[in-house]
């Protein structure tokens, strides 16, 4: 659905240099520190922004030169931009009505319905959630075959962010769909993603699965001279403390069984941003373990 | 391109206070001894206004999730410029028959206010208004697409300078020079005719080639 190979993007005070893969039928994240590239990739991806090199595609088209037939089976969603504000949710539906020829106006009022999200005011007086809910109710309407969508429940209260998962679910019922979202949210992407690609300081430091993430990551809280000590193979980050390290591992298993002495939890997503992002060293290229 | 015409046409229905002082313009003109004058200006008025729907989608809070739709840059620098072109002209074309049927105000004094203008000078008067809608067009529509809301500013500060250089032409010559310049389209009203479109023509084109160049670079 989705390949970046080697875009680059150089800002001068910024550079992005990515390389990934969104496959069909799959729902991969995008995680990182504010400022880490996730904003400037999907604007790639979608044509918004040129990259200075490398080959990006989109559904088999090169992502800049998208032309209307590709891009009607995408749907996009960014958290800073929305609809014209001015606008109403009738009128923003007689909008896609004209983009979009197999936009399903029962299945958008229908879903705006349940979203809660009233037919005549204007976007300018809608709150952060509905202008969310709105943008992702919008992005499905018209049976896209690929949504990408740009932290779609940042500033959501967990009800909001509920509704909108269980539309993204929905939406991949139908085979051969596939999403690129980028969340801050570790649990909506635990229970949504399959996967994940960690990007920081314009660079993937990790892919991997969201299962393996679960199962065998962990972290090692080592003193020094332990971590001295410690097989360095599988080891991902390290991020000095008071009185040790905090150490990433993809194997937690293996740790625990040669090492039985040393405190080993099982690492969540969120680990996994903070201690890849705050590392005093990163390992590159990481593989999914599957 | 389906869905770019009706964007702008969603954005009038709900700026209608642009529409209200358009209409009110339309009417005090109307009902003055300088309507020409008047329908002309709306007929500018209403290529300022498209040009402003240009500058919000490139530069307003809505511009990045715009630029998604599908639409290719190269359709909406075409649409940009079918709307600024083809809706003040049909503006102009309902004014101006207006102009040419309808009389004067009663209340104004002199012949005119018996009968409206004749076809003959209401026609040369659209077509006067045709020139003013494609130049503003042709210098303001890349502005808009290349400096946003700022270029709204270059314009009005480029025709502004461009008014007061004629002015300060005229003042300087006198009668004699706009005297000749008149003569001389009279004598030559044909030829005259075609060099202002053939002027107009490669104006445009290349209004409309710079346009395409700087959206190509504009990143989202």
């Amino acid at each position: 659905m989705i390949t970046l190979d080697h875009v680059t993007k150089n800002y001068g005070h910024f550079a992005l240099d990515v390389t990934m893969t969104v496959p069909e039928g799959t729902i991969t994240a995008m995680v990182g520190p504010n400022g880490s590239g996730k904003s400037t990739t999907f604007r790639i991806i979608l044509g918004l922004v040129a990259p200075d090199s490398g080959t990006a595609t989109v559904l088999g088209e090169p992502a800049g030169l998208l032309d209307e037939t590709t891009k009607r089976r995408i749907g996009a969603a960014f958290s800073d931009s929305n609809y014209p504000d001015n606008l109403n949710v009738r009128q923003v539906a007689t909008m896609l009505a004209g983009f979009y020829p197999a936009f399903n106006a029962d299945l958008f009022f229908s879903l705006a319905n349940r979203m809660a999200l009233p037919d005549k005011k204007k976007i300018k007086d809608f709150s952060t959630g509905m202008a969310a809910k709105l943008k992702v109710v919008a992005a499905v309407s018209h049976h896209p075959q690929l949504l990408v969508l740009d932290e779609p429940t940042a500033g959501l209260d967990v009800l909001a962010r509920d509704a909108i998962l269980d539309l993204l679910r929905e939406f991949m019922e139908t085979p051969g769909h596939s999403i690129l979202v980028s969340s801050h949210n570790s649990r909506d992407i635990a229970s949504l993603c399959d996967d994940l690609y960690l990007i920081d300081d314009g660079a993937i430091r990790l892919h991997e699965t969201i299962d393996a993430i679960g199962s065998d990551y962990g972290v090692i809280q080592a003193t020094r001279s332990e971590a001295a000590t410690l097989d360095d193979e599988y080891l991902l980050a390290r991020v000095p403390t008071l009185d040790g390290f905090r150490i990433l591992t993809s194997q937690r298993q293996y740790y625990a069984e040669n090492w039985p002495a040393l405190p080993i939890d099982k690492a969540d997503i969120d680990d996994v941003v903070a201690l890849m992002a705050r590392s005093e060293r990163h390992v590159a290229d990481s593989q999914p373990n599957s | 391109m389906k869905g770019l015409l009706i964007k702008d046409l969603l954005w009038w229905r709900t700026n209608v206070a642009q529409i209200a002082v358009l209409a009110a313009l339309v009417v005090c003109y109307s009902c003055s001894d300088a309507r020409i004058f008047g329908y002309l200006f709306t007929c500018l008025i209403t290529v300022a206004v498209f040009i402003g729907t240009a500058t919000a989608d490139v530069e307003g809070n809505s511009a990045r999730q715009t630029f998604t739709m599908p639409f290719t840059r190269r359709q909406f620098v075409a649409e940009k410029y079918l709307t600024c072109l083809a809706m003040p002209a049909l503006v102009g074309a309902v004014l101006f028959t207006l102009a040419a049927v309808l009389p004067a105000a009663p209340w104004l004094d002199g012949a005119t206010a018996q009968t409206g203008e004749n076809w003959s000078q209401a026609t040369l008067f659209f077509l006067v208004a045709l020139a003013g809608i494609v130049l503003m067009t042709a210098v303001g529509l890349p502005l808009g697409i290349r400096f946003g809301q700022g270029g709204r500013y270059i314009m009005a500060t480029v025709f502004a300078l461009a008014f007061l250089a004629a002015w300060a032409v005229i003042e300087t010559t006198g009668d004699s020079f706009a005297g000749e310049l008149a003569g001389l389209v009279r004598r030559q009203s044909a030829l005259s005719g075609v060099l202002c479109a053939v002027v107009l023509l490669a104006l445009l084109t290349g209004s409309y080639a710079l346009s395409l160049h700087w959206i190509k670079r504009v990143e989202f």
